[in-house]
C-alpha cells in the first residue's frame, strides 16, 4: 500500500474512528476499556477527551495514532483505513502525518535540545541543514532558542515539554495526539504548554486529540468528550477553540479569542 | 542514516555524564575480559614453549623413522629412497649420505624440511681434570646443518665434520672448552665390537635451556665412519616438518614414530594442561559474553524511554536494533583493542607485577617464565573475531525485546 500525500489528502476529516472495541485480559478477568466507539475529527479542529484513570483515554489515543491496534474496528487516518496496515507502513504514516506529545516529555537526554526537535525530520531523511533551519524556527517559536544547545537535564519540566511539542510538530503532521500532556507540570507551566500546542496546532491548521483530566483545558478545545465506560459523550462544541491569531503564538497567544 | 549517526555520535562519543560512566564502565569490564585472555593465552603458550625448550630440545623431532633396512649396508640408498619421498611432499632436502651435492628447497610456508640420521650411544669421555659418562648422538652433521631448529636450540651456529660439540655443562665438569680435546671411550654395542680410544677435538660447546641436553655431545656420522669403518649398527632419522606425517608413503620406509608417542606421558601431561587452560580461557570468554549480554540488556532497558518516543515518532525497529548494533561493534572495537593492549602491557611486565605484588605482600613468588612474550597473529585474529561476533550476538538477542513488545507495551511501562 503506497501511502503518500495525495492518498492521505482527506475528505474533510482527519481522523475516523468506527466502532472500535478494545479488551484486556488479567487473568480470568477481561476488561474492556473501548465499547463500539466511534468518533470522527475533522482537518484542523481540536478534541478533548476527559475522562477518571483508568477509562481508557490512553487506550483510545494509542489506537487511534496507531501505537496499537483495535480488538475490532476501524480506523481512518484521512481516507486510509489505518488500523489494518502493518506496522512499518504505520510506522511510515507516523514519522510524517502524526506528532505526539507523552505526559513525560521523553527527551533524548544524550542529544541536544535542536538535535531533539530534528529527530522527526531526520527520520524523514530530511538534510541535516533544513532540519536545523526548521528546529530553529519553532525555537524561536516556544522562546527556547536560547537553550538549543543545552541538552534536557538542563532544563526545567516544563521547558522540556514545550520542546516535547515542537518536537512533535516539526514536521508538519496533519494530527498531534497528546496524552496527558500536562500531567507532570505544575499549573503555571501547564498553562504554557497547553497554550503553546493549540496555538501551533491551529497555525499548522493541524488537527489536535488530546486526553487530559483537565477540564479547564476542554473548554480551549472545538469538540469535548467524556469517556466512561468505554463509551464517548458528547460534552459541548466550541465554535472558539484556540486562540490567537499570532504568527508567533507562544508570545502572544490568549485564549479564548474568536474563531470560527 | 543522518539519525542514525546522529545517535551513535552522541550515545557514545557525547554522552551525559550519567551514560558516559555506564558506558566507561562497559568499555572498561570488556577491556580487563579480554586483558585477562591475552594474558592467560600468552602464559600458556609461553609456558608450552618453556617447557618444550627446556626439556626436549635434541628431542623434538616432529617423527623419527626407525628403518627396516639395513642401514650399513645400503645408507644411501636408504637414504635416496627417503629423499625422493620427503622430496615429493614439497620441503627441503639435503645431500644424499656420502654426497657432497647439497641441493636446498624452501616449499609455499618457508618451513624447511630436515631428514637427519642419527644414533644414539653412552661413550666414557675424559679430559686430564675428570671424567663422565656421556650420551654421544652420532649425527648427520652435513643435514643437521640444515636443522636450524636445532641449531637454534643449541644456541650454536654449525657441527663441523671432524670435531665434537658437547654440552656446557659437561664442559664444565670435565673443564674443558672449545679447542681442546678430550679422550672418548666408545664401549661395545654388541658382541665381536672392540673397544676402542680416540682423542677428539671439541670445536664447539652449546647452551640449551635443558638440563637434559646438557649431557649430551654430538659426533659427525662420516667422523664416526673414518674411525671405526661402519656407520653405527643402530641409525633412526629424525624429520622435522609437520606435514612429513600425512605423507603415507614413507610407512614403506620403515615404522615412524611421532613426537607425541616417543614422549607419550610429556605430551598428555602438556595436553591436560592444555585443556585445563583452554577451559579456562572459554570460562573467561562467556563471562565476557554473558556481562555483555545483562550490561546490554540493561542498557536497553534503560532506553526504553527513547526507544518508546523513537518508535511514536515513527523510527523503525530495524534501525533502532541496528542502532544498538552498531554502538555493540564500536564498543567492541573499542573494548578489544584496550583490552589487547593492555593484556600484551601484563604479559609482557608480568615477572616485574608479580615481583611487586609479592614484595607488597611480603611473599616472593616462584613462578618466572622469563621476559620472552609469545602470542601468535593467529590467535589475536581468532580472539578478535570470536570475542566481536560473540558481542554482536549478544547484543542482536537482547534486543530481541525491542521488536517483540508493541509501541503501546513500551509506553504502558512508563506510564
Amino acid at each position: 500500500m503506497n501511502l503518500t500525500d495525495n492518498n492521505l489528502a482527506g475528505n474533510g476529516y482527519a481522523l475516523r474512528i468506527e466502532s472500535i472495541s478494545k479488551a484486556y485480559t488479567q487473568g480470568r478477568d477481561t476488561l474492556l476499556v473501548l465499547d463500539k466507539l466511534s468518533l470522527v475529527v475533522e482537518q484542523g479542529m481540536s478534541v478533548v477527551i476527559t475522562g477518571d484513570s483508568g477509562s481508557g483515554k490512553t487506550s483510545l489515543l494509542s489506537i487511534a495514532s496507531g501505537l496499537d491496534s483495535p480488538d475490532s474496528g476501524k480506523v481512518y487516518f484521512m481516507d486510509q483505513e489505518y488500523s489494518s496496515l502493518q506496522e512499518p507502513q504505520r510506522q511510515a504514516i507516523r514519522a510524517s502525518r502524526t506528532g505526539f506529545v507523552f505526559q513525560f516529555h521523553y527527551l533524548l537526554e544524550d542529544l541536544t535540545v535542536l538535535e531533539n526537535i530534528m529527530i522527526p525530520l531526520l527520520i524523514q531523511k530530511k538534510r541535516i541543514s533544513y532540519a536545523q533551519d526548521e528546529a530553529y524556527e519553532l525555537l524561536e517559536k516556544i522562546g527556547l532558542v536560547d537553550h538549543a544547545r543545552k541538552r534536557p537535564p538542563h532544563l526545567s519540566g516544563g521547558e522540556c515539554q514545550r520542546v516535547a511539542v515542537a518536537r512533535a510538530l516539526v514536521h508538519k503532521p496533519a494530527v498531534l495526539f497528546a496524552d496527558e500532556p500536562t500531567g507532570s507540570l505544575d499549573e503555571k507551566n501547564a498553562d504554557e504548554v497547553i497554550r503553546l500546542m493549540f496555538d501551533l496546532v491551529r497555525v499548522q491548521n493541524a488537527s489536535l486529540i488530546m486526553v487530559t483530566h483537565n477540564k479547564q483545558y476542554a473548554t480551549l478545545a472545538h469538540q469535548r468528550y467524556h469517556l466512561s465506560h468505554g463509551t464517548l459523550s458528547h460534552k459541548g462544541s466550541s465554535a472558539i477553540g484556540a486562540t490567537s491569531q499570532s504568527d508567533t503564538p507562544y508570545e502572544h497567544s490568549a485564549m479564548p479569542s474568536s474563531r470560527v | 542514516m543522518e539519525i542514525l549517526t546522529l545517535l551513535i555520535r552522541k550515545s557514545l562519543f557525547m554522552p551525559s555524564r550519567r551514560n558516559k560512566e555506564g558506558l566507561l564502565l562497559i568499555v572498561l569490564s570488556l577491556s580487563v575480559g579480554v586483558a585477562s585472555i591475552v594474558v592467560v593465552l600468552s602464559i600458556m603458550n609461553e609456558m608450552q614453549d618453556q617447557i618444550i625448550r627446556s626439556l626436549v630440545s635434541i628431542e623434538s623431532y616432529d617423527a623419527v623413522l626407525y628403518p627396516t633396512v639395513d642401514i650399513r649396508d645400503s645408507l644411501v640408498q636408504f637414504y635416496n629412497e627417503l629423499y625422493t619421498v620427503v622430496d615429493s611432499i614439497d620441503g627441503t632436502i639435503g645431500s644424499a649420505l656420502g654426497s657432497a651435492q647439497s641441493d636446498t628447497r624452501n616449499n609455499a610456508r618457508g618451513d624447511s624440511l630436515t631428514a637427519v640420521a642419527f644414533s644414539d650411544q653412552a661413550v666414557y669421555v675424559s679430559s686430564p681434570n675428570n671424567s663422565q659418562v656421556m650420551q654421544l648422538r652420532v649425527l648427520d652433521y652435513e643435514r643437521a646443518n640444515q636443522d636450524t631448529v636445532l641449531l637454534d636450540a643449541l644456541n650454536i651456529t654449525n657441527f663441523d665434520k671432524g670435531a665434537i660439540v658437547i654440552g656446557a655443562l659437561l664442559a664444565q665438569k670435565l673443564q674443558v672448552w672449545y679447542g681442546d680435546v678430550v679422550e672418548v671411550n666408545f664401549v661395545p654395542q654388541s658382541g665381536g665390537f672392540v673397544p676402542q680410544q680416540h682423542n677428539l677435538f671439541i670445536y664447539d660447546v652449546f647452551y640449551s635451556a635443558s638440563l637434559y641436553d646438557s649431557g649430551w655431545g654430538f659426533m659427525d656420522i662420516h667422523h664416526y665412519r673414518e674411525l671405526f669403518g661402519d656407520y653405527p649398527s643402530s641409525m633412526n632419522i629424525g624429520l622435522r616438518h609437520s606435514r612429513i606425517l600425512d605423507n603415507t608413503s614413507i610407512d614403506k620406509l620403515g615404522s615412524m614414530r611421532t613426537w607425541q608417542e616417543n614422549n607419550r606421558a610429556f605430551y598428555y601431561a602438556l595436553r591436560v594442561e592444555k585443556i585445563m587452560i583452554s577451559l579456562l580461557l572459554v570460562v573467561i570468554f562467556f563471562i565476557i559474553v554473558l556481562h555483555y549480554y545483562f550490561v546490554q540488556w540493561r542498557r536497553i532497558f534503560s532506553k526504553h524511554k527513547d526507544i518508546i518516543a523513537l518508535r511514536a515518532l515513527g523510527y523503525s525497529t530495524r534501525y533502532i536494533r541496528l542502532w544498538f548494533l552498531l554502538e555493540t561493534a564500536i564498543v567492541g572495537i573499542v573494548s578489544i583493542t584496550c583490552g589487547t593492549l593492555l593484556g600484551f602491557m601484563i604479559s609482557r611486565y608480568r615477572a616485574t607485577i608479580i615481583d611487586t605484588v609479592g614484595m607488597l605482600f611480603r611473599y616472593r613468588f616462584s613462578i618466572d617464565f622469563g621476559t620472552t612474550f609469545f602470542f601468535s597473529f593467529k590467535e589475536l585474529v581468532v580472539l578478535v573475531i570470536g570475542i566481536m561476533c560473540a558481542l554482536l550476538w549478544v547484543s542482536f538477542f537482547a534486543s530481541r525485546n525491542i521488536s517483540r513488545m508493541t509501541s503501546m507495551e513500551f509506553y504502558r511501562e512508563f506510564n
